[in-house]
C-alpha cells in the first residue's frame, strides 16, 4: 500500500515540474500583469477621487466662507437698519414731541385767547349790564335842575377849555358855511338865560359869533350837546354812558 | 461497499493503487492520471483566466484566480526575503495542485473506484497524496530547489562551508556536516511525510465510516467531511508556507 516506486516518483517530479514551467512561463505574468492593471487603475482612481475630494473639500470650505461672509454682511446690514430705524425713531418722536408741543403751545394761546376773550366778552357783558343799569339809574334821577347843573359845568369847561381844543374848535367853526349851522340839543328845555350863556359862551370860545339852533333830545337824560360842524361838544349822560362803555368794550 | 474479503479486505482495497509494471518500472497509473487531470485542470483554469481577464470587474473564475494569486503573493512577500520570481508560480502551483489532490478526498470514497471497477480497473486509489510517491516527488523537488538557490545565492564554496562549519565551527566539521545532513534530509522527509501521513488517515477514516451501517454513515461522515475541509486546505497551506520559508532560508547567505 505505500510502495515507493521510482518511475511513478520521477514522472510526478516532472508533471510537477511542469506545471511550474507552464504557470512561471506562460500564465502567471498575464495575471499578475492584469493584477498590477487593476491595482494602477484603482491607484489613479483613488488619486482621481482624493483630487474630487479635496476639490470638494476646497468648493466646500470657499461656500462655508462665503456663507460666513454673507451672515456677517447680513448682520451688518440688519444692525446698520436697526440703527437707522432707531435713529429714524428717535426723529419721529422728536418731530412728534416737537409737534405735540407746537400743538400745546397753540392750543395754550388758543385756551388764552379764548379765556381773554371770554373775559372781555364777560367785561363787555358787565359793561354793558353796568350801563343800562347807570343808564336806567340815572334816567330815573335825571331833572332839569340835573341839565342846568351840567349846562353850568359846560359853561366852565368852555371858558377853561385846553388851547389844542379851542383850536379845533375855532377851526371847525370857520368852516361852517352859515352860522346857523350850529346845532344844540339838549334833554331838558333850557330857560331864555341858559340858551343866552350858552350861545355867548360858545361864540367865545369859537372866536366867532354863533347862531344857535336848540333842540329837545330826551335820549341824552340830562345835559346838552353842542354840533359845531365837524366838532362835538358832549356835555350829557347819554354819550358819558356810552364814552364808558366803549372804554369798557375796549378795556 | 464492498464486503468481499470483509473490512480488512474493503480497506486494503481501497489503498491499494492501480500499477502496472515491476520493480523499478512500476507506474500507480491512478495516482499519474489524477495528478496529471488536476494539474491539467489546475493550468486550464488559469488559462482560461489569464486569456479572459480583465483590469475592469472580474468574473467569477478571474476573481478565484486573483484570490489565489494574491494571498500566495501575499505569503511568499511576508516570508520569503530574497528576489526569485519563480518563487510565487512555485508555491501558487503547490498550493492548488495539493489542495486539488486533498480535494480529491471529499468524493464518496466508492464512487471513483466503482466506475473504476466498470472499466475493467481492479483497484484505484484516487487522491493522490496517500500515495508516497506524489507527495515525496513534490518534497524531493523542493528539497533540490533548496539545494540549487543555495549553491546559487551561496556560491559551492558557501554552501559546502555552511554544510561544514555550522553550527559548531570548522573544528567541529564532520559532525556538522551529519547535522546539516540530517536537518537537510529532515525537509523533505518532513514535508512528504506529513502531507502523505494526514491525509492517508483521514482517507483511512472515511473508509472506515464507510464500513459503518448506512445508517450511521452520514452521522459521521459529515462532520468528518467538514473537519476534513480544514484539513485538506490547511495541509496544502502547510507544504505551501513550509517551501517558501526553506526557500527563503536557501537564499539567505551568513
Amino acid at each position: 500500500m505505500m510502495q515507493f516506486d521510482w518511475t511513478t516518483f520521477i514522472l510526478e517530479i516532472l508533471n510537477f515540474l511542469v506545471l511550474v514551467w507552464i504557470l512561471q512561463r506562460f500564465l502567471y505574468r498575464p495575471i499578475l500583469a492584469m493584477l498590477d492593471a487593476r491595482q494602477q487603475r484603482i491607484q489613479d482612481e483613488t488619486e482621481l477621487a482624493a483630487q474630487l475630494r479635496d476639490e470638494a473639500e476646497a468648493l466646500r470650505q470657499q461656500y462655508e466662507q462665503r456663507l460666513a461672509d454673507w451672515n456677517q454682511q447680513q448682520e451688518t446690514s440688519r444692525r446698520q437698519l436697526d440703527e437707522e430705524l432707531a435713529q429714524l425713531r428717535n426723529t419721529a418722536t422728536e418731530n412728534l414731541k416737537q409737534t405735540l408741543a407746537d400743538e400745546e403751545a397753540k392750543l395754550r394761546v388758543r385756551n388764552q385767547t379764548l379765556i381773554t376773550a371770554r373775559e372781555a366778552a364777560l367785561i363787555r357783558e358787565a359793561a354793558g349790564a353796568a350801563y343800562g343799569q347807570a343808564a336806567a339809574m340815572l334816567q330815573r334821577l335825571a331833572s332839569p335842575q340835573l341839565t342846568q347843573q351840567i349846562v353850568e359845568v359846560f359853561l366852565q369847561d368852555l371858558q377853561h377849555m385846553p388851547d389844542s381844543e379851542q383850536t379845533a374848535l375855532r377851526k371847525a367853526a370857520a368852516m361852517l358855511i352859515g352860522a346857523s349851522a350850529v346845532e344844540v340839543l339838549s334833554a331838558h328845555p333850557l330857560s331864555e338865560t341858559d340858551q343866552a350863556r350858552v350861545t355867548e359862551t360858545l361864540s367865545t370860545a369859537a372866536g366867532q359869533a354863533l347862531q344857535l339852533t336848540i333842540k329837545e333830545d330826551s335820549t341824552l337824560i340830562a345835559g346838552l350837546r353842542a354840533v359845531v360842524g365837524e366838532c362835538q361838544l358832549h356835555a350829557n349822560l347819554a354819550d358819558e354812558l356810552a364814552f364808558f362803555r366803549r372804554q369798557a368794550n375796549h378795556g | 461497499m464492498s464486503t468481499e474479503g470483509g473490512a480488512t479486505g474493503y480497506i486494503v482495497h481501497h489503498l491499494t493503487p492501480l500499477s502496472v509494471g515491476e520493480g523499478f518500472w512500476t507506474l500507480h497509473l491512478d495516482t499519474l492520471f489524477f495528478s496529471a487531470f488536476l494539474g491539467g485542470l489546475f493550468i486550464l483554469f488559469f488559462k482560461t483566466v489569464a486569456e479572459r481577464a480583465t483590469s475592469g470587474v472580474p468574473g467569477l473564475a478571474q476573481n478565484i484566480a486573483e484570490t489565489l494569486v494574491e494571498f500566495v503573493d501575499t505569503q511568499v512577500k511576508d516570508s520569503f526575503h530574497g528576489r526569485s520570481p519563480l518563487i510565487a508560480p512555485l508555491s501558487l502551483t503547490i498550493f492548488c495542485w495539493v489542495f486539488m489532490w486533498n480535494a480529491m478526498d471529499m468524493l464518496p470514497v466508492d464512487l471513483l473506484p466503482m466506475i473504476g471497477s466498470l472499466m475493467g480497473m481492479e483497484y484505484m486509489r484516487v487522491v493522490p497524496s496517500t500515495d508516497l510517491n506524489g507527495t515525496f516527488a513534490l518534497s524531493i523537488s523542493v528539497f533540490f530547489l533548496i539545494f540549487f538557490y543555495s549553491i546559487k545565492v551561496k556560491g559551492l564554496l558557501g554552501f559546502a562551508k555552511e554544510m561544514t562549519c555550522t553550527p559548531f565551527g570548522p573544528k567541529m566539521m564532520p559532525f556538522n556536516l551529519l547535522l546539516k545532513t540530517v536537518e537537510e534530509l529532515a525537509k523533505p522527509i518532513s514535508l512528504g511525510l506529513r502531507l502523505f501521513g494526514n491525509l492517508y488517515a483521514g482517507e483511512l477514516v472515511f473508509i472506515l465510516i464507510a464500513l459503518l451501517p448506512p445508517v450511521v454513515q452520514p452521522l459521521l461522515g459529515f462532520p468528518w467531511a467538514v473537519f476534513h475541509i480544514l484539513v485538506i486546505t490547511l495541509q496544502a497551506f502547510i507544504f505551501m508556507v513550509l517551501t517558501i520559508v526553506y526557500l527563503s532560508l536557501a537564499h539567505e547567505d551568513h
